[in-house]
């Protein structure tokens, strides 16, 4: 009687451990996710100076798009903002840029130039990759929404203080960044 | 793209004269092999009957042992078989010494000229080399196939560049040896193949730097979470990762070095075209590693690619389209990828 009833014990508690810690290391990996899109948004920081300092030769009529570039730029890397406060600049980044990218389709001369057609490439990639780093972070935090919902982690999750973790929202326009490549192809 | 219609004008102009011409000569051939059955097959006929018969008939009753009809029956299908086996060596004689490079030459003439040129036509920069192939070392490290290569074969190696993209293919054989007893207690040797088809490479259009292999995902879709489980503890494999595509998913497994990289590498766009481009070939595995990609297109086990029949007809159009299909698939991957968008830092 007594080795099935330690059997059954020591089955549950394997149970719970394994189930702890695959709790603990989902938690660490939507951590670990959303470090790893500040690092790719770092990326595209650091592209921001050339980029404008290469436009701004040529671009004649967006010099205040441009300042205001660099001005937001410097704000979302000072470090003191809150987290909502950067996503709320960063958007606002990304949208400027982008306007600025369609500008460029009335300067010929610097579509050809070689210099912009590289950082332009950089800067697909960079947003690519902050992209990719985004939907990275979104399925870590869907798996760890699981862990903590699910039958029977969902008790330990409960016990633990394990709490559901908003996806990101992916901007519209992000979504669709054909339109960064149809005028590349032009 | 180049259409059904053109391949099959294509055919009668270029292809058909050349697959004449070796028709003849392996025509010809046949003409000389053909004697052989000729003349062996009474002889192996009364062999087999004769010896059938006066066995049967001493079966039947011990007295036929000593009936000197059933002897002479005997007597004279041991003969036969004896003018069997002879005919046979003297087969055996000619085709080890002009048969075999009779045959070698057909084959040769038919990927030199009937092989090469639908490659030159499916895009005129493909180069194409009937003997070479993939090597082993390319196919160990696309990684795909885990399992250790006891045996590797590849052949028809077709290579080029397809607007900005380099890419090779080529037929690939590998197999493993098992060793077990029989009920006997002797070794036994045995191969099983562990792929057998088209290996595919691409120069890929985005720069990365770790490795990413998408399986056709059979654990998760017998054994569902649980099958999941026994995939992220597959210690052959990098870490599974989870990607947002249901589609996707459901095919296939994939593993990675890096999970944002795989993200990076596995775009949304990117998961719907290999999807789409599964459901041409069934089954398939891919890899990205070092800014290459990999894809592993499996074919049919009795069917070797790009090899003309010597026993048959050569003259078969459908034989012929099916191998030019394969050619397109292959190298339509390129479009179906997407690889020739170049808007990436990788030129």
């Amino acid at each position: 009687m007594v080795v099935p009833i330690l059997s059954i014990i020591g089955f549950v508690l394997i149970m719970i451990v394994f189930i702890y810690n695959n709790l603990v290391g989902s938690r660490n990996s939507v951590e670990n996710a959303f470090g790893s899109i500040d690092a790719m948004l770092k990326k595209r920081y650091d592209l921001i100076p050339n980029l404008v300092e290469t436009v701004k030769v040529y671009m004649k009529h967006e010099k205040d798009t441009l300042t205001q570039v660099t001005e937001l730029r410097a704000k979302a890397m000072s470090g003191t903002i809150s987290t909502d406060e950067k996503v709320g600049l960063e958007n606002q980044l990304s949208g400027m840029m982008r306007n600025v990218m369609v500008a460029v389709e009335s300067y010929p001369d610097l579509k050809a130039s070689e210099q912009f057609s590289m950082l332009q490439r950089s800067w697909n990639e960079a947003e690519e990759q902050i992209s990719a780093a985004r939907r990275n972070y979104n399925s870590a935090v869907t798996q760890y929404n699981n862990a903590i919902e699910k039958f029977p982690s969902n008790i330990l999750a409960g016990m633990f203080n394990h709490k559901r973790k908003p996806v990101f929202e992916i901007p519209e326009a992000e979504r669709q960044n054909v339109s960064a490549k149809s005028m590349f192809n032009n | 793209m180049k259409s059904n219609e053109d391949f099959q004008a294509f055919y009668q102009t270029a292809l058909l004269p050349i697959m004449m011409e070796i028709e003849a000569d392996r025509k010809k051939l046949m003409r000389k092999m053909k004697p052989f059955l000729i003349i062996s097959l009474p002889f192996l006929i009364t062999a087999i009957g004769g010896i059938t018969y006066s066995i049967f008939q001493t079966e039947r009753s011990e007295a036929n042992r000593d009936n000197p009809v059933v002897g002479l029956t005997l007597l004279a299908g041991i003969g036969a078989l004896l003018c069997t086996l002879l005919i046979g060596f003297i087969y055996w004689l000619f085709y080890r010494f002009s048969f075999s490079k009779k045959i070698d030459a057909i084959k040769h003439r038919f990927k030199g000229d009937v092989i090469n040129k639908m490659v030159k036509f499916v895009d005129e920069s493909l180069h194409y080399e009937p003997q070479r192939g993939i090597s082993q070392g390319d196919y160990q490290q696309s990684r795909i196939f885990v399992t250790n290569v006891d045996r590797y074969h590849s052949e028809d190696m077709v290579s080029g560049k397809l607007g900005s993209t380099a890419i090779r293919f080529s037929e690939v054989h590998s197999e493993k040896r098992i060793q077990r007893q029989s009920s006997k207690g002797e070794a036994q040797e045995e191969w099983k193949t562990i792929f057998k088809g088209i290996l595919f490479a691409a120069d890929f259009n985005k720069n990365f730097v770790g490795r990413t292999v998408v399986t056709a995902d059979v654990a998760e879709n017998l054994l569902g979470s649980i099958g999941t489980m026994f995939q992220k503890m597959n210690t052959a494999r990098d870490p599974l990762i989870k990607l947002e595509d249901v589609e996707f998913e459901k095919a296939f497994a994939v593993y990675s070095t890096d999970p944002v990289e795989a993200h990076y590498i596995l775009s949304p766009s990117l998961m719907k075209r290999i999807v789409e481009f599964r459901k041409k070939t069934g089954s398939i595995n891919l890899s990205f590693i070092e800014s290459h990609v990999y894809i592993a297109i499996p074919v049919r086990a009795n069917l070797n690619l790009f090899e003309p029949k010597i026993y048959s007809t050569l003259i078969n159009y459908d034989r012929i389209a099916g191998y030019n299909r394969y050619l397109m698939l292959i190298t339509g991957i390129v479009e179906d990828l997407n690889l020739n968008t170049r808007i990436w830092t990788k030129e």
